[in-house]
């Protein structure tokens, strides 16, 4: 799919698209599976996390994924189970303007509310807005650099 | 499943793209990775609700390795497993443990026999 025909509106997190009784989970689980990053590598289109094979994390980022997929369509996943008890690999990609949707989202500090809610839509739900307020951006909290 | 495609060095299949599936194939995974260490599993979900992709690939002997155990175990639909050349004709359905462990016995003892040096 051609993403840039879209509307640029289209690269925004719908919250709305998750379940209503699992959307403030993802969101605050979603900061707590990512702090558990021990590396990033860069890709032509996206990025890839590396975590350790630890027991539960494989399923967390499923979970993480079934969700994310519904709210952010755009994306490509990839998990990737190295052989012999090695790490393990989440892989987002996509067409064109999803890497800088990443950048933001894993690499920085959005201090600009409106910049926020734009980039995170929650369909006016007053809640969820202050729980996406409350939310550790950026989701790799500054222990990894972004690619230059 | 709904195609299987032939990799260099194993396979990929295409399954569903709904949450039942993705947490089914996780949870498989989950148990396939401990008795079947030696193999690399990357599930790929597309963008825009496409679908998944497991492909299963590893070292010289993987890729074949794969397709016995395939083939030692009724676990497809009829058509996708011909598309792909696999010969599931006479394995039986695996629809109880002890089934399951007697196709994982002939498995292990095919693939030894195929891998032992002469």
């Amino acid at each position: 799919m051609d993403i840039k025909s879209n509307e640029s509106s289209s690269l925004a997190c719908d919250l709305t698209a998750i379940p209503a009784d699992v959307r403030e989970e993802h969101i605050i689980t979603a900061p707590q599976l990512f702090a558990a990053a021990q590396e990033v590598q860069e890709l032509p289109t996206g990025y890839a996390v590396r975590f350790a094979n630890e027991p539960g994390r494989f399923m967390a980022i499923a979970r993480f994924i079934e969700n994310e997929r519904l709210c952010c369509p755009f994306f490509n996943f990839g998990l990737e189970l190295e052989p012999n008890s090695g790490p393990l690999w989440l892989k987002l990609t996509g067409d064109e303007g999803v890497k800088e949707i990443l950048q933001t989202t894993l690499f920085e500090n959005i201090e600009d509310k409106n910049k926020l809610k734009a980039l995170i839509q929650t369909g006016g739900d007053a809640h969820l807005d202050q729980v996406v307020a409350g939310t550790p951006l950026p989701l790799l909290n500054g222990v990894f650099k972004k690619a230059t | 499943m709904q195609e299987i495609k032939e990799l260099p060095n194993g396979w990929a299949w295409r399954l569903p793209s709904t949450s039942e599936i993705l947490l089914l194939v996780a949870e498989d995974l989950n148990m396939e990775r401990l008795c079947c260490p030696f193999v690399n599993y990357t599930l790929e979900i597309e963008s825009n609700h496409g679908p998944f992709w497991l492909r299963m690939t590893g070292r010289e002997g993987v890729k074949e390795f794969l397709r016995m155990g395939f083939e030692s175990a009724n676990l497809f639909d009829a058509q996708v497993a011909k598309a792909a050349g696999f010969d599931i004709s006479a394995s039986p359905e695996m629809n109880t443990v002890a089934t399951a462990l007697d196709a994982t016995d002939k498995l292990n003892q095919q693939y030894a026999r195929t891998a032992v040096p002469k």
